[in-house]
């Protein structure tokens, strides 16, 4: 019933969080930023997923598979896993990108050495992210 | 691991889905733990050896060659 009630707020604000984007478009036109298209795309999965959780809560046996799921260790332990990998790889590409970018200039495209640069240090800060996160749960655990 | 989850399971007359509930966790873990795919947690373990009645070491079966790996 807790996670229940977690999620449900945390869905809840993912929803509001997609309307407030919808608003600004439309309250603020010279914003020009595209904000209603990601505000509805973040809309509909919160309103997606609320409506995945009142399902759920519709019969007490939905409920409690429900809550099965969200406590269940092997799938905790193969998101981790997932998580963990979609990091590793996603450093990697970045690097390449940012490598290459650097390194082969398009002269039809005069800001992608910038744009390498700057992905270059952003895998820079988050290997340091990394490292530092690594030594503070090494002294936790 | 392996392990004699199924044994123990079938001799009470309880199916996967049974256990699962018991313990709290889904069919597909209780599947995985059975085929060695997936190593419960120390939590778990102590969970699953209380279902059964026996100790950890009569479930889990600890071989020299997993110390290697």
């Amino acid at each position: 019933m807790k996670k229940y009630k977690r999620h449900r707020n945390i869905f809840l604000c993912i929803t509001l969080f997609g309307v407030l984007l919808i608003l600004l478009e439309v309250l603020i036109p010279s914003l020009d930023a595209n904000l209603s298209s990601l505000g509805a795309g973040i809309f509909a999965v919160g309103l997606a997923r609320l409506l995945i959780l009142h399902r759920t809560r519709s019969s007490p046996e939905r409920q409690r598979q429900y809550e099965m799921q969200q406590n269940d260790e092997r799938l905790r332990f193969i998101g981790q896993k997932a998580i963990g990998w979609t990091f590793w790889i996603s450093v990697y590409a970045e690097l390449a990108v940012g490598l290459v970018c650097t390194n082969f200039p398009i002269d039809a495209y005069p800001d992608l050495k910038q744009f390498g640069t700057i992905l270059c240090m952003f895998i820079c800060a988050q290997m340091l992210l990394y490292v530092i996160l690594y030594h503070v749960f090494q002294r936790k655990y | 691991m392996k392990n004699k989850i199924e044994q123990e399971r079938k001799a009470l007359g309880l199916t996967q889905s049974a256990l699962g509930e018991r313990l709290g966790v889904s069919r597909q873990t209780i599947i995985s733990i059975e085929r060695g795919r997936y190593n419960p947690s120390l939590m778990l373990a102590f969970q699953i050896a209380r279902v059964f009645g026996c100790a950890i070491e009569d479930i889990f079966l600890f071989e020299e060659e997993e110390e290697s790996t």
